[in-house]
């Protein structure tokens, strides 16, 4: 066999594979798409009063059954029944000590006590269940550091523990709950395993296990309080494909451990399990992908029901997730 | 199914590049091709092959980057919070395509409907940073003294001769206010567009930084943050200058009309306040006229609020057509400014009346005696030696007559003064009797508020001299041929 022979068997067969395979390919795409986790809405909190909601951007339930609802732009904790019914609003913007300038997350403690991230005033706001100002924690900065970019806050109420998110500075900071006394920092700059870019959402799951949204790095990051702070596993990455990110914003755990992720520009949320592996897509029902509104944060309340904040759209839809 | 669809290239490529491929990519490693997929997402690798709907997202027909939501997923507040400056303020129109009234330049793009986005001003690359971070960063050109809106919107910058608003001008120091409300000075302090506009983060109408409709306070204040409350009032009483009142209703016998000359609508401010806008239009004023909303000279405009004052027309008191050669205080011939501008200006005059004649020292009745002496366009009309005296008190003033402070306002403590018996922009108290500049005046005209034959107007100060009717001083029934120094008779 000559050379020209063989180098035209070894084509033929090469371009015979690659459209085997790209054949298989397109079968494969051309499946049905499974993985879709149907959720049925329950009620949509919006508005109110005459400034309604504007930019929201958390949401959390009271022991009482009053579902707090952080108005980005309006400065102000708009509360709500848990039907959904207005029932008023504390805070008011600026750069006084009981202020705030646009917020951007909120926490409760075991006493109902309201953790604010101030972002535009650098500082954590402390406000009582019903609404007076209790404290503030002011945010450390230096000046190898740019003004410090508080987004959100989690407590770990059996560590005692508050957690904030330095978006800026792409950390995380950790204080003592009583005593707000500063702990650490974990994180700080990195594309790589040891920080973050731009750090945005936290949540802690009923382990103590913290989640961090690390937006610019299109991963959720874990940060286990028992093993000295260390990072975790990771979820997700990049792309946009089932299991990958593109905007992650908002995280949520459930009480089964099932890592739920709001993408933002995609509109999308999925769903992890425990490992980080994916899981599903929430759909609308009717076997298609839902479609949110810039889904931004995410919360299960004490009830299992799971509200979105759709940010933009400015207003917080509320859901029950099939089983 | 990614790694699935592109599995088929794995065999060649492996063939041709084995020796060179290191597979291993850093965990977690920096990659340049996803830094710029964050917002050119069509450069993913997942679009290198099929045009259609991925798995989770929806993919637009358009390749646009940088439309409204793409620039929200981070400046929502998780990497730079852009929620209240530019989603919640009257920010700068995207997503709609350009009026007639601009003109978008070749290099500022549009999406593939002709719509502006972000995009269309602000770019991520290639952007000069010369000047400043604060004014080039992400815009697609340097920003030097808003050169980027002249761009687009041409024909603003051509000065109050085009009707637009002066720019450029050098301030000696810019004002505070401005500088406050987020406006921005000129390189040399000059005025630029943004000292007066912000494309995003104004929550006034027109994107003005400071608003001009505030009712609480100064429905003026931006305006008034550089041409001051009251122009020019000099602490020296007798110089004081003042301008038109605004912030006040409007009189209830205006008549705005649809239209102005200029093709706006009347401008009122809350509660129908008059305002600065409501004369003038910074960027659709009349060519070279003060940027007022109408045409020609004063007295249109003027004439729109004080409706009665029209009956000066053809009276000797309409300058403007007896000599329109003369000249105001200001140099200003009266028939290139009207009947109204003869006397009065709108702005740096004198005294509250806002007078535009000298001399003026305080008194309204030397007001009078500008034209009314030897050397005056009046001089046929002196006032005389032997006149009724002026500037005393009365005790019990009729409400019909009105008496004036020494600058001429109207006031129920002030004096008697001449236009306390004079109206001096209506020849008779008749209404019907316009009269002519032709024809002589008499105890039933003459500017005056009442009549003299009838005795109506001297009868409403001097009542007690009333009993002389009947008597044989009634010279009405006593000599009613005779004649007094100036050949008047009571017939």
């Amino acid at each position: 066999m000559s050379n020209l022979t063989l180098l035209n068997t070894v084509r033929a067969t090469a371009l015979l594979t690659a459209a085997c395979l790209l054949l298989i390919t397109q079968q494969l795409s051309a499946a049905p798409r499974g993985d879709l986790l149907p959720v049925e809405p329950v009620r949509v909190i919006e508005g109110g009063d005459k400034l309604g909601l504007r930019h929201p951007s958390n949401v959390r339930m009271t022991s009482d059954n009053r579902i707090l609802v952080l108005d980005g732009v309006s400065n102000r904790v708009v509360i709500y029944s848990y039907e959904g019914k207005f029932q008023g609003s504390f805070g008011r913007g600026g750069s006084a000590d009981d202020e705030l300038s646009y917020p951007l997350g909120m926490t409760l403690d075991a006493k109902d006590n309201v953790y604010i991230a101030d972002s535009g005033n650098a500082r954590v706001q402390i406000y009582s269940p019903d609404g007076k100002h209790l404290d503030q924690i002011k945010l450390p900065q230096s000046k190898k550091q740019k003004r410090p970019d508080p987004t959100d806050v989690a407590i770990d109420n059996q560590r005692q523990l508050l957690y904030v998110v330095d978006n800026e500075n792409h950390q995380v900071l950790v204080y003592s709950l009583k005593e707000q006394k500063f702990i650490r920092t974990i994180g700080g700059m990195s594309h790589k395993q040891d920080g973050f870019r731009w750090p945005f959402s936290l949540y802690i799951d009923s382990a103590g296990t913290l989640y961090i949204v690390d937006v610019i790095n299109t991963r959720i990051r874990t940060i286990l309080p028992e093993e000295g702070f260390n990072f975790g596993y990771d979820i997700g990455g990049w792309g946009v494909e089932k299991g990958e990110l593109f905007r992650p914003k908002g995280v949520a755990v459930n009480a089964k451990g099932q890592v739920f992720i709001a993408d933002s520009y995609l509109g999308v949320i999925q769903m992890f399990d425990k490992t980080g592996k994916f899981q599903a897509v929430l759909s609308d029902g009717q076997g298609k992908v839902k479609r949110f509104t810039t889904p931004t944060r995410l919360y299960f309340d004490n009830n299992g029901l799971f509200y979105v904040v759709e940010m933009f759209a400015n207003r917080i839809s509320v859901y029950r997730i099939a089983s | 199914m990614k790694q699935l669809r592109l599995i088929w290239l794995f065999p060649l490529l492996a063939l041709i590049l084995a020796p060179t491929i290191s597979w291993a990519a850093p965990e977690g490693g920096q990659n340049s091709s996803k830094e710029c997929a964050m917002c050119h997402f069509r450069w993913m690798e997942d679009f290198l092959e099929d045009k259609g709907q991925r798995y989770l997202l929806e993919i637009p027909e358009e390749r646009a980057v940088s439309k409204e939501m793409m620039c929200y997923s981070c400046h929502d507040g998780s990497i730079s919070d852009s929620r209240f400056r530019v989603w919640e303020t009257n920010r700068h129109k995207a997503g709609v395509v350009p009026s007639e009234k601009v003109t978008i330049p070749e290099e500022y793009p549009l999406d593939p409907e002709g719509r502006m986005q972000c995009v269309t001003c602000h770019s991520a690359h290639g952007v000069d940073t010369r000047i400043t971070m604060a004014s080039a960063i992400f815009l697609r050109e340097p920003n030097i003294d808003s050169s980027i809106c002249q761009r687009c919107h041409k024909g603003k910058e051509t000065g109050p001769k085009k009707g637009n608003h002066p720019i450029n001008i050098e301030f000696k120091e810019f004002p505070d206010q401005v500088i406050q409300a987020g406006g921005k000075p000129g390189k040399n302090s000059t005025v630029i567009c943004e000292s007066c506009h912000t494309p995003h983060g104004s929550t006034n109408d027109d994107f003005l930084i400071i608003p001009n409709s505030e009712a609480s306070l100064s429905q003026s204040m931006l305006c008034e943050a550089c041409h001051g409350l009251s122009p020019d009032l000099s602490s020296n009483k007798a110089l004081r200058r003042y301008t038109h009142p605004i912030d006040v209703e409007l009189p209830k016998d205006a008549d705005l009309p649809e239209k102005w000359d200029n093709g706006e609508k009347p401008y009122l401010g809350q509660g129908k306040y008059i305002n600065c806008r409501t004369c003038h239009s910074p960027h659709n004023g009349t060519d070279d006229n003060h940027l007022l909303v109408q045409f020609a000279g004063g007295d249109p405009l003027c004439l729109t609020c004080h409706t009665s004052k029209e009956s000066i027309y053809y009276t000797r008191h309409d300058i403007s057509e007896l000599f329109p050669e003369d000249e105001n205080s200001a140099g200003v011939k009266t028939i290139d400014k009207g009947a109204c501008n003869a006397c009065h200006f709108m702005h740096k005059g004198q005294g509250p009346k806002m007078w535009a004649r000298d001399p003026i020292n305080g008194s309204i009745d030397e007001m009078c005696s500008n034209c009314h002496n030897k050397d005056g366009i009046a001089k046929e009309a002196l006032i005389g030696d032997k006149t009724h005296p002026v500037g005393s008190t009365l005790e019990n003033a009729p409400e019909s007559l009105p008496l004036f402070t020494e600058a001429g306002k109207r006031s129920a403590n002030g004096k008697v003064r001449c236009p306390t018996c004079h109206d001096v922009h209506r020849w008779s108290p008749d209404s019907n009797n316009p009269g002519h500049p032709e024809v002589p005046g008499n105890g039933n005209n003459s500017f005056l508020r009442k009549s003299v034959t009838t005795w109506k107007l001297c009868q409403s100060c001097h009542k007690a001299q009333a009993a002389i009717a009947g008597t044989k001083h009634d010279l009405r029934l006593a000599a009613p041929d005779e004649k007094n120094i100036k050949d008047q008779s009571l017939k």
